[in-house]
């Protein structure tokens, strides 16, 4: 039975209207979070743990457990934060979510909230979004118009507010200690963990941070049973995922899959193939923080945690970027090192200096000035980032530069000014290759 | 002599491995623990329980709540480290402190991660030095590499840690180029050497409470400063530049006067108010060019103000320094030697007896004003004050909130617990009954006419013999009939006593002034003169003398007190609370014997 299309089919039925409320209810929208405060919260735990949801934001960590993390006998508030602040490159799926179907992100955060007891809940958006933050300010508009939101939401007795921040367009305020420091006023400089944000987040109570994503496919979980939704997916990926695909491809823009479709299969159907007299030269299939894959690697890759993980990639936040053999995996490399060297937020030694260095010695290549031993600095500065620093931001610079290198070590080759000997490279390649995840 | 760098200076410069000797005393260090980090409750019954860490195959015992840094102290390794700093938050940014723990994949940072028993810990293998190896170069790649110019030379963690942990094959490369020589006021700010451990910025905001530094930027483009560029104007300014790890912040008191390798460093005490922060004093050719901060969690932590440290200047100053003894010759006064010095006290003080009296002063140590009080009951006296000003009312007033107290003066407890002083000064009797003639001798130690007053003018033109102790000129010479020349705390061997009773030693550093002497040494030689007791051969013998005279001292002796301090009989504590405006919450480790 091929899934539904969990996440958009609402979106997708009422074209124009569906970020209104009126559309919104007419499609179904509103009736999980109804059910979910006729249930306990315990009970609405249960059910988000029995359907196998992970988090959709990059690490893929069970979505049920995250919540029970939460302590339930605090004194102190806790809170629930959804991180809208969306800006790996390559990825766009939350702003679909958010430009075409804020309520069922507003309905998934209140479900969370209440299985909680959360009173008070945040959506962090990135800076950029501005449409987005317009729609989305429109539908909490509704929502406190209509009683959905304030004192005594749908007229039981639960308080529920959100508070809706725009952060400052940093990419680093998106990982989710950064983004609690953010929100608290301060620079996003990541935190130390532990402690968790489960237990000491936002302003030093228990916080529940989630993706947009994640919060969106709630509504449906509840509203159907968790048992609807474990017979989409995998066994360990259960479910539907958004992709946000470009590159020189047919048809980019962002789809709905149930996980554990066939690479190759997409991107020959739904996708429509490569672009005419472009080859595929490689995919990054989660977003720009993950390592790329060949050709070779695509063929056969299902596209779930466990899947991608085999080929030695990861779903990350399913930023499916195509790379086309027009340009060179150099080209490639420095636009993440350049990304990555100016989004590090400086607080780690690593990950302030590797990234920056990456970025220059990637350039020193491109413009023909490079060497061998350029290249080999390159592996060596994302061996000694790799696993060093708070966030997993050096890592993210460290995987793909490593990636690249092992997989088109004749694209880095070819720019240099002298003769590159191909077998002390591999050599080197296969001493810092450890930090990639591994194949499983 | 050269100052071997780094052995002397507060553990977190650490480093070499250090003997279980040294650590009795340096270790545990308060710990603050981080501040994103609640201090673990422990409860009291399991307050005492240890946790069993192997370091590098050592076995310690640390305290619950301790970190893997704190275990590898006592194990005898400091690990490199730029950010962590044992009195402020634990930012764990700077990735030095890597260590491989076993059972766990990656590196951690020793600084912030917590012991927990039956930890198994190693430093000493390949895969932590190269990554520190690593963090070391990223930490250079933007630094400019001007030692030469540089005034930290010495001092330096760069320098020290690229000789035991780095030593990489260096790389051509572009440097991000930042603000050089930024006049901040009392310090200078030089943007590239910085290594962006941000000790600067948790110490405004934790400690000076006026958050002067910040990081502006992102990326490899951060840097500190202060907003706008304004000057830092705090009375802790200086502290800056002694937390600082490289050469990025400077005093400009300081820089440039001397290269800190040709400095010898002594442990002592600042003398400028009854906090009494544990400091050390440094000097080259017998000049005191700087002092420091010395960590005493008892006290100061690692602070101390600029007003006190900035007071070495006066030290260093000789000008107004009295060189020799003198006796008075009709209108003017002329050198002698100091035997017939003293035995020319020594003979007036016997035809005078039972009419002798002494003003002392707050800034003599414990030693001195327990031999003058000797002196003044072998010559027959009774009354002896110190209190010739009002300043020994604000001896426990926290003027600032942080360091700073209301008396001007090291000892205003010690000569109370010495004299056994109460209630109001006595000063003033003293005086009347001087001008009175009831007291025809009268000792005088350091004040000026100006600070008698006008009763004071009045006792100094009656008294018959004026006995002057000081170390330097003052307008009570005029006056005095003998004028013995004595050290400041620097030159001699000694203690203090601060306003909360903790009796604190210092050691001398310069060489005493022409013929100056400490003051327990020439008032002990008069009262042996006298035909009392023999003069004690040395402070410390003194200091005895003082412990089984003096009810509070009891127990005391420089041993006891050594380089920490003790608290008084009776003046114990058991918690001090960290010194600074906005300490992070946390918790000083439970200190094991």
């Amino acid at each position: 039975m091929a899934a539904p299309k969990i996440l958009m089919q609402r979106a997708l039925d009422r074209p124009g209207v569906s970020h209104v409320l009126e559309a919104h209810e007419a499609a179904g929208g509103y009736r999980a979070i109804r059910k979910a405060l006729g249930m306990s919260p315990r009970a609405i735990v249960d059910e988000v743990k029995k359907s196998g949801l992970r988090g959709r934001g990059g690490a893929g960590f069970p979505t049920g457990t995250k919540w029970s993390f939460i302590p339930l006998d605090s004194d102190k508030p806790r809170y629930l934060l959804c991180n809208s602040d969306e800006s790996e490159p390559g990825t766009f799926k939350d702003r679909w979510l958010l430009e075409n179907d804020p309520h069922t992100v507003l309905e998934g955060m209140m479900i969370a909230a209440v299985a909680i007891g959360s009173r008070l809940m945040f959506n962090y958006f990135r800076g950029e979004f501005t449409y987005p933050l317009e729609r989305w300010r429109g539908a909490v508009e509704e929502a406190y118009r209509k009683g959905y939101l304030g004192k005594g939401i749908f007229g039981s007795d639960y308080d529920l507010d959100v508070v809706t921040h725009c952060g400052a367009g940093a990419y680093i305020a998106g990982e989710e200690t950064g983004m609690l420091e953010s929100l608290e006023g301060k620079k996003a400089h990541p935190r130390n963990k532990p402690p968790f944000p489960a237990v000491e987040g936002l302003f030093r109570s228990p916080t529940l941070i989630n993706n947009t994503e994640t919060l969106a496919t709630v509504p449906w979980i509840v509203e159907n049973g968790a048992d609807a939704y474990v017979q989409y997916g995998t066994e360990k990926s259960r479910g539907t995922k958004l992709w946000s695909c470009s590159g020189p491809i047919g048809r980019p823009g962002v789809y709905e899959l149930e996980m554990g479709y066939d690479l190759m299969e997409f991107l020959e159907g739904e996708l429509g193939g490569m672009m005419e007299g472009v080859k595929l030269k490689g995919i990054i299939p989660g977003g720009s923080s993950v390592p790329v894959l060949t050709p070779e690697e695509c063929q056969g890759a299902k596209m779930d945690y466990e899947g991608l993980r085999q080929r030695g990639s990861l779903v990350g936040s399913g930023g499916f970027i195509v790379i086309g053999d027009n340009v060179t995996a150099a080209d490639c490399l420095l636009n993440l090192a350049h990304f990555y060297a100016h989004e590090s937020c400086g607080q780690c030694t690593p990950c302030r200096e590797g990234c920056g260095w990456i970025e220059q010695l990637v350039r020193k290549i491109l413009s023909g000035r490079g060497r061998q031993a350029d290249i080999e600095i390159i592996l060596r500065v994302s061996d000694n980032m790799a696993g060093k620093t708070i966030c997993a931001l050096a890592d993210a610079m460290a995987w793909p530069a490593v990636a690249f290198i092992k997989k088109y070590p004749q694209d880095f080759a070819a720019l240099c000014a002298e003769p590159v000997d191909m077998e002390a490279l591999t050599a080197a390649v296969g001493k810092h290759d450890h930090i990639l995840p591994k194949a499983s | 002599m050269r100052r071997n760098v780094g052995t002397e200076k507060d553990t977190a410069y650490g480093g070499r491995r250090r003997s279980p000797q040294d650590l009795a005393v340096i270790l545990p260090p308060s710990t603050l623990l981080p501040e994103r980090r609640p201090p673990e409750e422990v409860p009291a019954e399991r307050a005492s329980v240890l946790l069993t860490v192997t370091i590098d195959g050592v076995e310690v015992r640390v305290p619950m709540g301790a970190t893997i840094f704190q275990a590898a102290e006592r194990a005898g390794y400091t690990p490199p480290h730029f950010c962590f700093h044992r009195d402020l938050s634990i930012p764990a940014n700077c990735r030095m402190c890597l260590c491989e723990v076993k059972d766990q994949g990656k590196l951690q940072t020793s600084c912030s991660t917590a012991a927990a028993d039956g930890m198994v810990v190693a430093f000493d293998t390949p895969r932590v030095k190269e990554a520190v190896q690593g963090v070391l170069e990223f930490v250079f790649k933007n630094h400019p590499l001007d030692c030469p110019v540089c005034d930290q030379v010495g001092e330096c963690y760069l320098q020290k840690y690229y000789l035991e942990v780095g030593k990489y094959e260096p790389q051509p490369i572009e440097k991000v180029r930042k603000d050089k020589v930024k006049d901040l006021g009392p310090i200078t700010l030089d943007a590239e050497r910085c290594v962006l451990c941000t000790r600067c910025v948790r110490f405004g905001e934790e400690i000076a409470g006026t958050a002067d530094f910040m990081i502006a930027n992102r990326s490899d483009h951060s840097e500190i400063m202060t907003f706008d560029d304004r000057p830092i104007d705090t009375a802790y300014a200086l502290n800056y530049t002694d937390i600082c790890p490289v050469g990025a912040l400077t005093s400009n008191d300081f820089r440039f006067r001397k290269r800190v390798y040709y400095m010898r460093t002594a442990k002592s005490v600042c003398p400028e108010c009854s906090t009494g922060c544990n400091i050390y004093s440094e000097q080259a050719e017998d000049v005191v060019y700087r002092y420091r901060p010395r960590h005493n969690d008892q006290v100061n932590d690692s602070w101390m103000c600029d007003p006190g440290r900035l007071s070495s200047a006066r030290v260093a100053d000789t000008r107004d320094r009295l060189v020799e003894p003198l006796v008075r010759d009709g209108d003017g006064l002329v050198p002698i030697v100091w035997s017939e010095a003293i035995d020319g006290a020594a003979e007036r003080l016997e035809a005078l007896s039972g009419s002798v009296a002494a003003i002392a002063h707050p800034r003599l140590s414990n030693e001195d004003l327990w031999e003058l009080a000797r002196l003044v009951k072998a010559a027959g006296g009774a009354s002896i004050d110190f209190r010739a000003d009002d300043s020994w009312k604000g001896v426990d007033d926290l003027t600032d909130g942080i360091l700073i107290r209301g008396d001007p003066h090291p000892n205003t407890r010690g000569g109370l617990e010495i004299l056994g002083l109460d209630g109001e000064s006595r000063v003033g009797r003293i005086l009347d009954a001087t001008a009175g003639g009831e007291v025809r001798a009268l000792i005088v130690c350091g004040w000026d006419a100006e600070t008698l007053g006008e009763r004071g003018a009045r006792a100094l033109a009656t008294a018959e013999w004026v006995l002057f102790v000081g170390p330097r000129t003052t307008s009570l010479l005029d006056h005095a009939d003998l004028v013995l020349p004595s050290c400041v705390h620097v030159e001699r061997d000694g203690t203090f006593t601060n306003h909360a009773g903790r009796v604190q030693r210092f050691w001398p550093n310069v060489t005493p002034h022409e013929e100056s002497r400490p003051e327990w040494q020439a008032l002990s030689a008069i009262t042996a003169a006298l035909g009392g007791d023999e003069a004690p051969g040395s402070a410390g013998e003194s200091f005895e003398g003082l412990a089984s005279g003096v009810a509070s001292f009891a127990g005391l002796s420089y041993a006891v007190v050594g380089d920490q301090g003790a608290w008084l009989a009776g003046w114990e504590k058991s918690e001090v609370p960290p010194v600074g405006a906005r300490p992070k919450p946390g918790v000083r480790a439970p200190i094991i014997v």
